[in-house]
């Protein structure tokens, strides 16, 4: 009964693919990732402590591929509960990402089919990663953020297996930010009434490397249909800002995900 | 076949290649040493902390880097929780500071910087006074506030037990001060105690003083900590009470008791007072607390602590910490005096206003 359901499956999987028809990068995809989020936070305005934890992280995108340009949107979430050395000491933490790049092909290599193509580009994207600090009771907290608000730098490289396969590796670097964070000790974003810090969108500009982040992307996209690929997708983060106090925090994340082409 | 075989490797080779070059997992390396969780290391973070976060050292009369010499050169590897905890409470009880504070893990023990804080608050007792002063004491805000005619005499009395953080309790403050005044609305005179209100948040004080003010006051001045040296510290952000909208104004005469445990939201609400001109501060000088904005921090061995990370003066440039305000008339209870059923501050007060 086993073989016979196993069996079901291979020709099934093998029926799939047989009736995928030609997978052409050009053209509109719009996908839905989920995966696993492993983050690591060391925030001094918070705490000496560095707090880490693995959350979930869905994620949005929507691509636009030319033959000499590629446009992509994306928007993404991750939650973490975090603990640190010590169990006393928890946070909760969510980020949010949302990023536009626009990456025009500069060249191609590996001869005889090319399969190798650099883009370079820009994008502007805005990351938040705000933690709530609670103990003692709920009178005695520390909410801390991290806005950066920014236009980067993008490279991507994408390496085909053949038309309908390929892997991509994207790295961006901000050029230009605007970063918010808590002020060093609470006074003007701090709520007397509330007892709570007031979260500012925009605050100080700052010009690499002062606003240091770099965020890469490895993706593997293989079609599963005419009409849907299948994404795998690793992302790395990591930034720091020592403004008014050292942040910095790192993470990777795996995700998975279905991409429908129109 | 072959073919396809070394395609798929190569292909698995690169993937695992890139992977392997961007997973950077080191987290010592990307975010820095974390603080060690042995007794030098949680000293050195409480010690620090202060250094560079506490508001009040330019009103504090003690050498930080010297303190931490004594009392850092005490701790060893094998210094056990119990030790630590000494060495740090030792420290700490340098800058007497109502606001500094030490828990520990389960904060089921804590210990605070200030002097006067360790001693027994026994110069007052409500229940005596309810029970020998008060006509018929009514309780709002939760029991926070209780009042009454004072017997034998035209006078409104409202103690008010802490400035508790609105909500917490479920207290309107608004709605049970004014509820207190209306009911005392005959009265000529109001006694407002605040003996033994160890304080909460200013912004419960001033709600409950606006229902006292005849005018906008700029109270108090404070400066933020803006950055890690002592003396980093901000503009002044005034700190200040209105009446609030739709009051009538109040001009009755009021006398404001105070002891040495009305601390903090209490010695605001104090300040305020005394821009009155109707109104009189009677007992004994207050607890002297008046740093603001407490901010709590962590310790990596569990244990937290509090610090104030304002600084408050006076329009002129005084600062109250660590002295705390004196009454215009100082009148005092010892402890006896209450076992005997004496209250020697209220006796004055209603002698006061008559």
């Amino acid at each position: 009964m086993y073989l016979l359901k196993c069996n079901f499956t291979k020709v099934l999987y093998l029926f799939i693919l047989l009736s995928c028809k030609s997978f052409a990068q050009e053209g509109n995809y719009v996908g839905i990732n989920f995966g696993l989020s492993d983050f690591h936070l060391k925030d001094d305005h918070a705490s000496p402590l560095i707090f880490r934890g693995i959350g979930i992280t869905p994620s949005i995108q929507f691509m636009y591929k030319g033959e000499a340009a590629i446009h992509s949107v994306e928007l993404s979430y991750y939650y973490d509960y975090l603990g640190s050395i010590n169990t006393n000491f928890n946070t909760n933490n969510w980020r949010g990402k949302v990023k536009y790049s626009y990456l025009h092909f500069i060249i191609d290599f590996i001869e005889p089919n090319n399969q190798l193509a650099l883009f370079i580009g820009a994008s502007l994207s805005s990351f938040l990663s705000l933690s709530d600090y609670r103990y003692i009771d709920d009178n005695l907290a520390i909410e801390s953020w991290y806005w950066n608000h920014s236009i980067n730098v993008e490279l991507e490289l994408i390496y085909s297996f053949n038309p309908k396969e390929y892997i991509t590796a994207q790295c961006g670097v901000p050029a230009i930010s605007n970063i918010s964070r808590p002020e060093y000790s609470p006074s003007n974003n701090y709520s007397y009434s509330s007892n709570r810090y007031i979260v500012t969108t925009f605050d100080k500009m700052m010009y690499f490397p002062d606003n240091f982040f770099i965020n890469t992307i490895l993706t593997y996209h293989t079609p599963i249909s005419r009409m849907f690929s299948l994404q795998i997708e690793y992302e790395f983060f990591y930034s720091l800002y020592n403004k008014p106090k050292e942040v910095s925090m790192y993470m990777n994340n795996a995700r998975a995900g279905l991409f429908w082409q129109f | 076949m072959a073919i396809l075989r070394i395609n798929n490797m190569k292909k698995y080779n690169i993937l695992f290649f890139l992977f392997a070059l961007l997973l950077v997992g080191c987290e010592e390396m990307l975010l820095g040493p974390e603080p060690a969780n042995n007794p030098k290391g949680n000293f050195d973070v409480l010690w620090k902390t202060f250094d560079e976060n506490y508001a009040l050292f330019t009103v504090k009369n003690v050498n930080w880097d010297s303190l931490r010499l004594v009392y850092g050169s005490k701790i060893s590897a094998s210094t056990t929780s119990n030790e630590l905890w000494g060495i740090m409470t030792n420290l700490l009880s340098n800058l007497n500071d109502g606001h500094t504070k030490l828990f520990n893990e389960n904060y089921t023990k804590g210990f605070n910087s200030s002097e006067i804080a360790k001693r027994t608050a026994n110069d007052f007792s409500l229940e005596l006074i309810k029970s020998t002063k008060l006509e018929n004491a009514k309780t709002a805000g939760s029991g926070l506030i209780t009042y009454s005619k004072i017997k034998n005499a035209n006078i409104g009395y409202i103690h008010i037990a802490s400035f508790a953080l609105t909500g917490r309790y479920n207290v309107n403050w608004a709605y049970d001060i004014d509820k207190a005044l209306a009911d005392l609305a005959e009265c000529k005179a109001i006694i407002v105690d605040l003996r033994n209100n160890g304080g909460g948040l200013r912004v419960t004080g001033d709600i409950i003083a606006s229902a006292f003010v005849d005018r906008e006051i700029t109270y108090f001045y404070q400066r933020a900590k803006v950055g890690p040296g002592h003396n980093d510290l901000g503009d002044k952000i005034p700190i200040s009470i209105a009446p609030r909208e739709g009051r009538l104004k109040y001009s009755k005469k009021t006398v404001l008791l105070t002891n040495r445990f009305s601390a903090s939201g209490s010695e605001y609400f104090t300040e305020i007072f005394k821009y009155l001109s109707y109104t009189t501060q009677i007992g004994d000088t207050t607890f002297g607390a008046f740093g603001d904005i407490i901010s709590v921090a962590q310790l990596p061995n569990g244990w937290t602590f509090t610090y104030p990370c304002r600084l408050t003066t006076t329009p002129d440039g005084n600062c109250y910490e660590g002295k705390g305000i004196v009454p215009d008339y100082v009148i005092e209870n010892s402890a006896a005096d209450i076992k005997s059923e004496k209250d020697n501050v209220i006796n004055f007060a209603i002698e006061y206003l008559r």
